[in-house]
């Protein structure tokens, strides 16, 4: 039941904010709830540096031939590269 | 981008997931896949981050164009940063010193109280760090 409705809230058009969902590789007993903000209100983090736990998130992405929502815990397990770029369609 | 998706399936034969992040919208990503013919073959995440929250927390974000530095975090199977670069603009990122780190990464993770030394490559011996050790590199 748990896993249909997830199914569902994953189809649902992906016009939802992003979210920050805390420090990536902890459990979801010790995630803060997500936390949403206005334009311009967010405020500015310090970089993560090496050494830190990674801030997990949620945002939707192009996946192949896909649209879906993405979390960087969705890779826990894995070695991940997270690459941040200007913009599309730049030369870099 | 196309530097990466060349050497994707290396990277997904070490055990290492891509996401990108900029902040266009989803539909921005999705109509440069469709028309790049260098973006096109791109089969990891491309992440649509417009409100910036993301790309704060990161700390990559510039408030006075609302686009990010071209910054790479290399992070550990359990969710640790390991390495930051963030270039200035216009300098493309090297994809082949992106995985010679990381190999080097899983090779010290595979061997406890080892260190990679400087300019160490696939294949190298690692160096030990008792206190035998001390001054001999």
């Amino acid at each position: 039941m748990v896993r249909i409705v997830v199914m569902f809230v994953l189809l649902l058009p992906v016009a939802v904010n992003a979210q920050v969902l805390g420090s990536c590789g902890t459990t979801d007993a010790d995630k803060p709830a997500a936390e949403t903000y206005a334009p311009g209100e967010a405020p500015v983090f310090q970089m993560p540096l090496p050494g830190d736990q990674a801030p997990n998130f949620e945002l939707p992405a192009v996946v192949q031939d896909e649209i879906k929502m993405i979390k960087l815990s969705d890779y826990d397990g894995k070695w991940r590269v997270v690459c941040f770029y200007p913009a599309d369609f730049t030369f870099v | 981008m196309a530097a990466v998706a060349a050497k994707y399936e290396e990277l997904k034969s070490l055990n290492v997931e891509v996401v990108a992040i900029s902040t266009d919208t989803h539909f921005s990503h999705w109509m440069w896949k469709k028309t790049s013919p260098t973006i096109k073959d791109v089969d990891y995440p491309i992440a649509s981050d417009p409100s910036g929250a993301v790309s704060r927390a990161y700390g990559v974000w510039q408030a006075g164009k609302g686009l990010n530095k071209r910054g790479r975090f290399i992070i550990n199977p359990k969710g640790m940063v390991m390495a930051v670069e963030v270039l200035h603009e216009p300098i493309g990122r090297n994809v082949d010193e992106l995985i010679r780190q990381i190999k080097a990464m899983q090779t010290v993770a595979e061997n406890p109280g080892k260190a990679a030394p400087a300019g160490w490559q696939p294949g190298d011996g690692l160096i030990t760090t008792n206190k035998e050790d001390i001054g001999r590199y």
